[in-house]
């Protein structure tokens, strides 16, 4: 085992007591390319988070070169050899290059006056620069590069920490062809040198060109480690996915009614021709990786994003030029992905939440009724089954589960006749998904429509009736219930 | 022990009015006028501007440039006032206030300026614009009638007194009763999630600094009547006084929470200790430290109550 430079073992990690890695055991290998693959929130970015010292692990042990290490801080995990580039890049952007690549441990010139030494920066950055076969000026301000260039400042900032271990997050999510050739190059010239380079990407097509070990995620839990030359993409899919559709889902099909929601060569900042439909009685889910376009597809249909092409027909009548106040008035209804910035207020009480909707319609004069008000609120909070010890409580002090079903009542309190539901069930438990699934069935079932955004693809085919693929800001494909399989929509989606 | 600690911080405000108007009282020779002095006269001009600043705070922001559209509005409606045109005087004031209101708030939403940069910027350009108007001149001898506003009164109590009460009442009716109200403290709170709910946020906070600069307007109108006297000065310390009475009040500067109710008592408060201060004969080099610290330590007990709730159980 000489040839071991990192070996995690028996790694678990929860978050609010729903578990996200499973007794992850794994090792990384000195001057190899080890590619982790997995759906989303399988647990890839935060196994990485972990090794990288950003989050504690709550069990487990780390083994660097044979020695055991307590990775608890970044600076921590820098120090022993592991270094990370994040999808997000932590760079100033009205910095230097040099001033980036060195920032928090700049040489200095006299221990006296700790006068920082610009011309060593320089110079040491520059070699950096050329090592990457990156010909510019270390002084540029990195708010000039492009997401390319930025990408290989961030590869510096590693090699000048002499990292023998580097993490990439999708490092080419962002990258053109051009561009991921380049780094391509550059991986290999790492690993020519001993570097060993943890890869995590969504792109099947790439990973054959540059891994040598796979290992893929599932729910937390690791269901297989391939060496690269006997895998297939196939193969690859069928891993990743395989969890069964369990029946929790208690879905009832009936006709559909009348179109209410239609995109017309919908395009705006990242998605362009999206021609999408939702019935009545119809759950219609969007599927597709992170960043490929569906939460913004949502946030344009509901006004908050602007329309740039194309237009969105509400009830069979087109509209050009969307807001949040004509979707709220046209009773569309929105539940984010996000529903601590921007689905529930979270200072205020839940009686206040649940109304926030209704306010303008339930007080025609404007004057509100406490009286009327708590009726309404503890209506839909009993309807609901929001678990609280009253309507005043603070959605704050609630479970993310009935945190949610706090937004999801104040769009039943308005009466909304189309849903938008992104990620309705993320981190919440097994319990309060159940009741989410059951809620968003009885709308259903009411006649309402509703448009589902999930990355988990057992409860896309368990709740919709029809299902797009979003990939890149296109529509690649659309399923129907009866069609759908997760490894045809997975094979749509990368 | 627990018991008074929490008894103490939950009633600390009210608590240092008591103690404030103990000290002062102590040591002047009629101390009934004295409260009365400040209480009809000196509080309610202190309460409307700061009733502005306050709106302003909930919704997430803040006005700085009360003053000096105060000054403006007064001094653009003294041309007026003066020619005995008392009403029109007074609409052509309250509508210059909500017009420099207006431009605070576009600026704020559509343009997307910091409401710090919009305010403070405004105040110097507004301010600018009065001396230019004005070229260091005054406007004074007003007739009977206009000036009765402010020195009246009725049944023993100042008229400034009504005024000033009336304006909290519709306030507090708005601000706690109407959907509007709601929308303000919803948008002050969290200002994406309103916007997604369907509140239409530009236009709530557009309203806020209308409001506001209405209400400088007036308490600048009652100072016009009071001093008789319009002139390009007028108001140089409303903005922070009323950010200062806003913040002793308890209303929070992350916005969504407090109230003008919260900020009659900061007035209190901060009126009281300036007059406590005065009748103590203490030096008013002295006395802005002293008022900078009650600041300081309102914010540190309000922390404290915010943090020992539970274990004081308030």
């Amino acid at each position: 085992m000489n040839d071991t430079i990192l070996e995690i073992r028996n790694i678990s990690k929860s978050f609010s007591g729903v578990p996200v890695l499973e007794d992850i055991n794994m090792s990384i290998k000195k001057s190899e390319v080890h590619v982790i693959v997995g759906e989303n929130g399988a647990g890839k970015s935060t196994l990485m988070k972990i090794i990288s010292g950003v989050y504690r692990k709550d069990k487990g042990d780390l083994f660097f070169e044979g020695k055991p290490v307590q990775i608890n801080s970044v600076q921590k995990a820098l120090n022993v050899g592991i270094g990370i580039i994040h999808q997000e890049f932590n760079l100033l952007p009205h910095r230097s290059i040099g001033q980036n690549i060195f920032l928090g441990r700049e040489p200095i010139k006299s221990n006296f006056l700790k006068v920082i030494d610009h011309d060593l920066i320089c110079k040491k950055s520059k070699e950096l620069l050329d090592y990457l076969g990156l010909d510019i000026d270390p002084r540029t301000l990195v708010y000039n590069l492009g997401i390319a260039q930025q990408q290989m400042v961030e590869v510096a900032k590693a090699l000048c920490f002499k990292s023998k271990v580097l993490i990439m997050d999708e490092p080419t999510a962002t990258l053109t062809r051009k561009e991921t050739v380049k780094l391509f190059e550059i991986i290999r010239k790492l690993k020519s040198e001993g570097v060993s380079i943890i890869y995590i990407s969504h792109r099947l097509e790439e990973i054959k060109q540059i891994a040598d070990t796979l290992t893929v995620l599932r729910d937390g839990r690791i269901v297989g480690d391939l060496s690269i030359e006997n895998a297939s993409i196939d193969q690859i899919i069928r891993m990743m996915v395989g969890r069964e559709i369990k029946d929790q889902y208690k879905r009832q099909y009936h006709m559909h009614g009348e179109e209410v929601l239609k995109t017309e060569n919908l395009g705006a900042k990242r998605f362009s021709n999206v021609n999408i439909n939702v019935h009545r009685g119809e759950i219609v889910g969007l599927s597709g990786l992170v960043g490929a376009g569906r939460t913004e597809i949502a946030k344009t249909i509901f006004g908050e994003d602007a329309i740039e092409k194309g237009s969105v027909n509400i009830y069979g009548k087109k509209y050009h030029r969307m807001s949040t106040q004509k979707a709220t008035k046209l009773r569309i209804g929105l539940v984010p992905e996000d529903r601590k910035e921007e689905g529930a207020i979270m200072e205020m009480s839940i009686r206040h939440n649940i109304v926030h909707a209704v306010l303008p319609r339930l007080f025609k004069s404007s004057v509100i009724s406490k009286k009327t008000e708590l009726a309404v609120a503890t209506k839909y909070m009993e309807e609901l089954g929001i678990k609280a010890p009253s309507v005043n409580k603070l959605v704050k002090l609630l479970s993310g589960g009935n945190q949610q079903k706090v937004v999801i009542a104040k769009w039943m309190c308005a009466d909304c006749e189309i849903l938008i539901f992104d990620e309705p069930t993320r981190g919440i438990d097994v319990g309060a998904k159940a009741e989410i699934y059951g809620i968003m069935s009885e709308l259903v079932e009411r006649g309402k429509a509703i448009l589902m955004i999930s990355s988990d693809l057992p409860e896309l085919i368990g709740m919709c009736d029809r299902i797009y693929t979003i990939k890149d800001g296109m529509v690649t494909a659309e399923f129907s219930r009866t069609e759908a399989t997760q490894e045809k929509i997975l094979a749509a989606c990368v | 022990m627990k018991r008074i600690a929490g008894f103490a911080l939950n009633y600390y405000k009210v608590i240092l009015l008591f103690a404030i108007l103990i000290v002062s009282s102590s040591v002047t020779q009629d101390p009934v006028q004295n409260i009365k002095n400040m209480i009809m006269i000196q509080a309610p001009f202190v309460m409307i501007y700061s009733f502005g600043m306050t709106l302003a705070v909930i919704t997430g922001g803040l006005d700085l440039s009360l003053g000096s559209i105060a000054a403006f509005s007064t001094c653009a409606a003294a041309f007026l006032i003066i020619e005995d045109q008392i009403f029109v005087g007074i609409a052509v004031c309250l509508l210059i206030g909500a017009g420099l209101g207006l431009l605070n708030g576009l600026l704020i939403t559509k343009a997307k300026v910091n409401p710090f940069i919009a305010t403070y910027g405004m105040d110097w350009v507004i301010r600018g614009a009065v001396y230019i108007m004005m070229g260091g001149a005054m406007i004074y001898h007003f007739s009977h009638d206009f000036k009765v506003i402010a020195d009246g009164s009725f049944l023993g109590i100042s008229n400034l007194v009504y005024i000033a009460f009336a304006i909290l009442a519709i306030l507090m009716f708005v601000f706690q009763k109407t959907v509007f109200g709601r929308n303000v403290y919803s948008t002050g709170a969290n200002i994406k999630v309103s916007r997604l709910t369907g509140v239409n946020t530009d236009m709530v906070i557009i309203i806020v600094y209308m409001i506001s600069g209405v209400l400088a307007s007036t308490s600048g109108l009652l100072y016009v009547a009071r001093l008789d006297c319009a002139e390009a000065f007028l108001g140089k310390n409303f903005g922070l006084q009323a950010l200062a009475a806003t913040l002793i009040g308890g209303t929070s500067l992350k916005g969504g929470k407090g109230g003008v109710g919260n900020t009659v008592i900061g007035v209190l408060i901060m009126v009281f200790l300036m007059n406590c201060l005065n009748v103590l004969k203490v030096s008013t080099l002295w006395q802005d430290a002293v008022f900078g610290l009650v600041i300081v330590v309102s914010a540190l007990l309000e922390m404290a109550k915010q943090r020992y709730a539970n274990y004081l159980q308030l």
